[in-house]
C-alpha cells in the first residue's frame, strides 16, 4: 500500500553552497533533501520511501558552530510504501525454488511464499520450473502475478530492506 | 601483683570471650543473612528475567493481535495516514518522470531505486490509466464510508463480486458497518462503469 506522509526533517547545506541569490540556496537545499531521501531509502515505520512529492516549507536556518554549515529544518510531503500484515497484494513471480517462490512487489524484492502455505499446488521439475494445481489446473511460473495474502512483515536494518512472508489460504487468491 | 595479674587475665578472657561470643553471634547471623539476601537477590533476578521474558511474549503476542489489516488493526498513524491507490502512484510518478526526462538525457540514472522499482511496479498494477478515471474513482469510493486503507485496497484489486470484495477487505462488512450487500454491488459496478467509459 502506498502512503502519503508528511516528514520535517533537517538539512544541512555546507557553507561553501550558501549563495547571497536566494533561489540558488532553495535549489541548494532542495537537491540536498532528494539527496538525503534517496540515501535514506526506507525506514521501520514508513516503509520504502519512494519519491518526494511537495516542498511545504522551509524554515528559518541555524548556524553550525564549528563548522559554519547551516541546518534548515524543511517540511515536506512524500509517498512511501508499506505491506500490513493481513493485507492481500499482488506480486510478480521472479525466481522459483522448490520449496516456494520469490515474488516482486513494488520496491520489495523478496516476498517469499513457502510450498507449505499452498498446499494445492505441487512442483514440476522441467526447463522451466512451476508449481500446478491439479484441482484447478491453474499454474504459477516467472512472471506470472499472483495475489496472496501478507502472513509477515520483518524489516532488516543494515540492508533497509523489507521481507515479508505471504499465502495463498483464502478465497479468491492465487494466480491471475 | 600475680593476683593482680591473674585478675586482669580474667578480666581479658572474660572480655575476649564476650568479644569472640559477639563475633560468633554476628557470624551466625551473617551466615544466616546471606543465605536471605542471597535468595532476595535470586529472587529479584528471576522476576525481572520472568518480566522480560513475558515482556517479549507479549510484544510478539501483541505484534500479532494488533497490527491485522484484514480486520483493519493497523498502526493509528496508518490507518488516519492517506493511502494512496496504485494508480493514483502511477500518475504521480509518471508525472515525475517526465520532469526528469525534460532536464536530463538519461532519467533512469537519476532517480533512485526505489523509485524505479516502484513505477514499474504501478505501470503493470494499475487498473485505471486516464488520470480524470483516477479522479472518478477516488470520489466514488470516498462517497461510501470506507477506511483510507480499505479505500485503497479495493482501488487496487478492482474485486467484481461481493463474496471477492468481502475476501479481500473483510473489515468491510464486521464491527457493524452499514454495508448491506447492495450497497457495495452498486459500488463495485460503479467501478466497473469507469473502468469502462475511461
Amino acid at each position: 500500500m502506498y502512503l502519503k506522509v508528511e516528514l520535517n526533517w533537517n538539512v544541512v547545506i555546507p557553507a561553501e553552497n550558501l549563495d547571497i541569490k536566494g533561489l540558488m540556496l532553495q535549489k541548494a537545499i532542495l537537491v540536498r533533501l532528494l539527496d538525503d531521501f534517496a540515501a535514506k531509502k526506507a525506514t521501520k515505520d514508513l516503509g520504502y520511501l519512494v519519491a518526494v512529492t511537495t516542498l511545504n516549507k522551509i524554515g528559518e536556518g541555524k548556524v553550525r558552530e564549528h563548522s559554519g554549515d547551516v541546518l534548515f529544518p524543511v517540511s515536506f510531503t512524500c509517498l512511501s510504501f508499506k505491506v500490513f500484515r493481513g493485507e492481500v497484494i499482488e506480486g510478480v513471480v521472479h525466481k522459483i525454488l522448490k520449496h516456494g517462490v520469490f515474488m516482486r512487489c513494488g520496491p520489495i524484492e523478496n516476498l517469499y511464499l513457502s510450498n507449505q502455505k499452498m498446499s494445492d499446488y505441487q512442483y514440476q521439475f522441467a526447463d522451466n520450473p512451476c508449481f500446478l494445481s491439479l484441482k484447478t489446473g491453474s499454474r504459477i511460473e516467472k512472471d506470472v502475478t499472483v495475489r496472496c495474502i501478507v502472513i509477515g512483515v520483518k524489516y532488516m536494518e543494515a540492508q533497509k530492506e523489507f521481507q515479508a512472508v505471504v499465502g495463498l489460504e483464502g478465497d479468491y487468491l492465487g494466480p491471475i | 601483683m600475680q593476683n593482680k595479674s591473674g585478675h586482669f587475665d580474667a578480666i581479658l578472657l572474660c572480655f575476649r570471650c564476650r568479644h569472640f561470643y559477639n563475633l560468633t553471634r554476628v557470624f551466625f547471623l551473617a551466615c544466616d543473612a546471606v543465605p536471605f539476601v542471597l535468595s532476595l537477590c535470586l529472587r529479584k533476578i528471576y522476576s525481572r528475567l520472568r518480566a522480560r521474558l513475558k515482556l517479549s511474549f507479549n510484544m510478539s503476542a501483541a505484534g500479532e493481535e494488533e497490527e491485522n489489516a484484514a480486520d483493519l488493526k493497523i498502526g493509528d498513524e496508518f490507518l488516519k495516514a492517506k493511502c494512496l491507490m496504485n494508480c493514483e502512484v502511477s500518475v504521480i510518478l509518471e508525472h515525475k518522470y517526465e520532469q526528469l526526462q525534460q532536464m536530463s538525457e538519461d532519467p533512469m540514472n537519476q532517480v533512485s531505486q526505489v523509485f524505479e522499482k516502484s513505477l514499474q511496479y504501478v505501470k503493470r498494477f494499475s487498473r485505471y490509466k486516464n488520470p480524470d478515471a483516477v479522479r472518478q474513482v477516488r470520489e466514488l469510493l470516498s462517497s461510501y464510508q470506507l477506511a483510507e486503507f480499505e479505500l485503497c485496497v479495493l482501488g487496487n484489486l478492482c474485486p467484481e463480486t461481493v463474496e471477492e470484495a468481502i475476501a479481500m477487505v473483510p473489515s468491510i462488512k464486521s464491527r457493524g458497518r452499514v454495508h448491506d450487500d447492495e450497497a457495495i454491488e452498486k459500488l463495485l459496478n460503479d467501478m466497473s462503469l469507469i473502468k469502462k467509459f475511461e
